[in-house]
């Protein structure tokens, strides 16, 4: 039971955002304390040089490392200027990139949390949609062109059939029927595949049809077949180890959505929230019931 | 004040030395072989793959814009992205960005390039989201005005104006930070959708030159995955508009970041005659360095789009009685008018009198042989003589360059060129001044012949130009050219091994004749299992006389019904079963299979020449039919034909003579 709730995203959430906030916390305090010096650590100068390097491809001189490091103190300086003033109270643009900012720490925290062999089997099981392998099937087909043979094509195709169930199998068809741009022969197709080929009804229809005889005739969009299915395998759920991957990738992503929910969801109890438009607060109210 | 003398020369380009220097020195880049490939690695053979043919036929689109495209987002598209796109593309219902409908495509692609505009890519989405970086800025605050004002095409026409450059570009606008992380966003939808062996995702953009109002747009295609995308930003038409710099910049990129790029031309024929240009961007006569260049980047052309067909023009091919097919005559231009004249009044039909004369006399295009690609392959020949190097030896193919996010090349599920002009009643409307939504074309498609559906497979087929074009119906088609093939190969059933082992594929190359033979063309077509039956094939040559001078011919090769060619060289037509009052079809006409071997009964073995296939499907009901039917109009009142006979055109095979 604790081993459970100790992989609980959120709990790492609160732990870990917990420690960041303090941690950030007590570094803009330091700042507010310490408001009339500005110090360029070795660090921050490291950072400004980088920047500068992966933008022109070369360090900079000494007289623009001199303009950046002075273009970095007159922003702290106005910043500094702006917060003193309480510029940054309701500016719309400063709230939305502060909200973003507290939900990318989020993002970041929550791929952290790692799945256990049991969290992705049970995945692969909920969600059999996603992971499954296609059947396919195999089958030869003879066409019967409806241009060459116009009214009669259908009386044709019965006789044919009479004579390929009497033929055995491994007579040669080569000679039946009418020449067809794609052949005969088709092995392991899914159901996509033969829809490209032969339409998507053709598909559908081919894919109900028992194993081992010749039937038909089955109509196309370029005619009538007489087809005969040699091998057909259903669709199946792969094994975890097939997918890992994919599964892997699926569940990160939906706990994540869960997580973030969820932490939002904790903050947001932290507050009363007052709505004093009616017609708004019913609407609120409906959804959060 | 004209609005050319705006032009501002300090903007114009500065990459154009950096991008020459390193073109000088740089190492061809090293193909990628499939084990280096991470992104095809996890790839599961077929088992169907040992059928005789090693070659599949797939059907896709490399010319696709989403809500980041800032035109497209102007025009009505605010909500379709890069994974709505994809989504359209396999087949699942999406929401329109404009009329709101669930819609769904009738047979999905196979494959699907994003190619949004690197112009301002996001832009317009992220001023109007808020993004401080360009939205606090003194022309985002203007524009965020303009949307609240319902003016969003004022602000289309500003940004054409600078794609123009007949107004100065906006240092405002061309924001990095945006533009890095849209791209990446682009990406990761790719790379999301992108499954080897079903759907390939390719990593991609539009480099959109237009100076002057002629159309230079280049589509450009990434072998490789986001890896390597992300050491780079999109090289714009914003960086420069003359492909010469393009080319610099992709073999100065591709050396550094190890990617393999295709560039592919577009609406050639809204050019002006620059696009196959005898001439280089600085006026210079073609040289073979130019040629070459241009053949590495450039082995193919998209012939056929929604803003027309650019096979050939009526005027060039007066004696071809199937030319006129989706002609397209407007150019994308604001010149003549100051941009904001244009679009700021609202539509065209609030200008002045003689404001409006003189836009759209500035808007018609008149065809010139720079402009259509057969002109342009029989022009290649020419220049070859001349230098030794064919710059115009290109396949073709068709894609839809829609900016709906949506793919959507059938007649009968069309959504739009821009997501305004989507439904029968907005479509009938000028929107965009001079090119009204019935003027669009439903088209088209790409096949590529390859191994497999890879991104590696793919693109490879691209580059030896084994694709073709189709105006949005699947039809598959085979052309193989050799000197031995019999007629009885094209019914045999390893037709396709006969092909190749005899032959060559269509966008190869023929020569040695041998003594007293003319070349054979093995050619075989078969109908879109669900649209139209095919009415038939013709072979269109294209050759040098003695003197130099090219020609053209159109063969009729295999016919529907039993027709046969009269002693006029006349065929019947096929007839047309099309329903104006239904808009329904019957097959009841045409063949659903055309196959022959044919060889050139005028062949002359010393001059050089070129065969590409058209085969023509039976008529069927053109977009506007149905709207038309819709908004009980006469079908006249569209100003198109109500019925079209949709196409495939394959990828030309040369033949040179010994030298």
């Amino acid at each position: 039971m604790l081993n459970k709730w100790l992989r609980e995203p959120l709990v790492h959430f609160l732990l870990i955002g917990g420690a960041l906030f303090l941690l950030y916390g007590l570094q803009n305090e330091g700042f507010v304390e310490q408001s009339n010096r500005i110090v360029i650590s070795e660090a921050e100068l490291d950072r400004l040089i980088t920047l500068w390097g992966k933008k022109r491809q070369r360090p900079p001189t000494q007289f623009e490392l001199e303009g950046l490091i002075e273009q970095q103190i007159r922003e702290e300086v106005l910043y500094r200027e702006a917060r003193a003033m309480g510029l940054d109270q309701n500016d719309s643009i400063v709230r939305r990139r502060l909200a973003q900012k507290v939900e990318f720490i989020f993002a970041d925290l929550v791929s952290q949390a790692e799945p256990t062999d049991t969290d992705l089997a049970d995945y692969l099981a909920t969600h059999a949609d996603l992971f499954e392998v296609p059947g396919r099937i195999s089958f030869v087909q003879v066409y019967l062109s409806t241009d060459k043979r116009g009214a009669r094509v259908e009386e044709d195709a019965s006789r044919l059939l009479a004579d390929l169930l009497k033929a055995s199998p491994d007579a040669d068809i080569m000679m039946a029927g009418d020449r067809f741009m794609f052949g005969q022969q088709y092995k392991q197709q899914t159901e996509h595949d033969v829809s490209r080929l032969f339409g998507k009804d053709f598909a559908n229809k081919l894919f109900n049809l028992p194993v081992g005889h010749w039937q038909g005739p089955v109509l196309s969009g370029y005619g009538l077949h007489l087809v005969r299915i040699d091998n057909k395998t259903d669709a199946r759920q792969p094994e975890l180890d097939a997918v890992r991957d994919k599964v892997h990738n699926e569940w990160l992503a939906r706990q994540r959505r869960v997580a973030d929910e969820a932490f939002y969801q904790s903050l947001r109890q932290r507050y009363e929230i007052i709505i004093e438009n009616v017609k708004t607060k019913n609407a609120i109210a409906s959804v959060e019931k | 004040m004209p609005a050319k003398n705006n032009l501002n020369m300090k903007y114009v380009c500065i990459v154009f030395l950096a991008g020459l220097i390193s073109a000088c020195d740089q190492p061809e880049p090293a193909q990628p072989v499939s084990s280096q490939d991470t992104t095809d690695k996890q790839i599961e053979l077929a088992p169907g793959s040992d059928r005789a043919d090693s070659t599949n036929v797939y059907f896709g689109d490399t010319h696709l814009h989403t809500s980041y495209s800032p035109d497209a987002f102007l025009m009505g598209n605010q909500s379709a992205d890069p994974d709505t796109a994809y989504r359209y593309a396999r087949g699942y219902p999406v929401v329109h960005p404009y009329h709101k409908a669930r819609i769904q495509i009738n047979t999905p692609l196979d494959f699907l390039v994003v190619s949004d505009h690197a112009e301002f890519m996001g832009v317009i989405p992220n001023i109007l989201n808020d993004n401080p970086v360009v939205a606090n800025t003194k022309t985002g605050k203007r524009y965020k005005k303009l949307f609240a004002e319902g003016k969003s095409i004022e602000v289309f026409g500003e940004l054409i104006g600078q794609i123009n450059k007949v107004m100065p570009i906006n240092p405002e606008l061309a924001n990095e930070t945006v533009s890095r992380s849209v791209w990446g966003e682009i990406m990761s939808a790719a790379d999301h959708h992108n499954e080897p062996g079903k759907f390939t995702a390719f990593m991609g953009w539009e480099w959109s030159s237009t100076p002057g109002g002629a159309n230079l747009h280049r589509v450009i295609i990434m072998r490789e995955g986001k890896e390597k995308g992300e050491q780079f930003i999109p090289y714009s038409s914003l960086d420069s508009d003359k492909p010469e710099d393009l080319w610099a910049w992709l073999d100065n990129t591709s050396g550094k970041v190890g990617a393999n790029f295709l560039a592919i031309p577009h609406n050639s024929n809204i050019s002006q005659g620059l696009m196959f240009a005898l001439q280089d961007s600085e006026g210079k006569l073609i040289t073979k360095e130019y040629a070459e260049t241009r053949m590495k980047y450039e082995p193919i052309v998209e012939m056929t789009q929604i803003k027309g067909d650019s096979e050939t023009h009526p005027k060039l091919s007066p004696t071809d009685e199937f030319a006129d097919y989706e002609t397209y005559d407007h150019l994308i231009s604001v010149e003549g008018a100051e941009a904001r004249n244009l679009f700021g009044g609202g539509f065209l039909g609030e200008l002045s009198e003689k404001d409006r004369e003189l836009v759209m006399k500035n808007m018609q295009h008149v065809a010139k042989a720079g402009d259509y690609a057969r002109s342009a392959l029989k022009r290649g020949l020419a220049i070859e003589d001349r230098i030794g190097t064919n710059p115009y030896k290109f396949g073709m193919i068709g894609s839809t360059d829609s900016h709906t996010a949506m793919a959507s090349a059938e007649e009968n599920n069309f959504h739009g060129k821009m997501a305004i002009d989507s439904t029968p009643g907005t479509k009938s409307k000028d929107v965009i001044p001079g090119t009204p939504g019935w003027d669009m074309g439903a088209a088209g498609l790409v096949a590529i012949y390859a191994e497999q559906n890879t991104r590696a497979s793919l693109f490879d087929g691209m580059k030896r130009k084994e694709v073709y074009a189709t105006t949005g119906t699947r039809i598959a088609l085979r052309f193989f050219g050799g000197w031995e093939y019999s007629p009885g190969d094209v019914s045999a059933s390893d037709m396709v091994s006969i092909g190749y082992q005899k032959g060559v594929p269509m966008g190869a190359d023929l020569s040695q004749a041998p003594a007293g033979k003319a070349p054979s063309f093995m050619i075989s077509a078969i109908k879109d299992p669900v649209d139209a039956n095919l009415d038939r094939i013709q072979v269109v040559k294209g050759w040098l006389d003695k003197e130099g001078k090219p020609l053209e011919k159109v063969f009729d090769v295999a016919l529907a019904d039993g027709r046969t060619v009269g002693a006029d060289g006349k065929v019947a037509l096929v007839g047309n079963t099309v329903d104006l009052k239904t808009g329904h079809y019957t097959n009841t006409i045409g063949d659903a299979q055309l196959a022959t071997v044919w060889v050139d009964p005028e062949f002359d073995a010393s001059v050089r020449a070129f065969y590409y296939v058209r085969v023509l499907q039976i008529p069927t009901p053109r977009h506007t039919l149905y709207d038309t039917i819709a908004l009980g109009l006469d079908p006249k009142e569209s100003g198109r034909p109500s019925t079209i006979q949709e196409r495939a055109y394959s990828s030309p095979i040369w033949y040179t003579p010994n030298m």
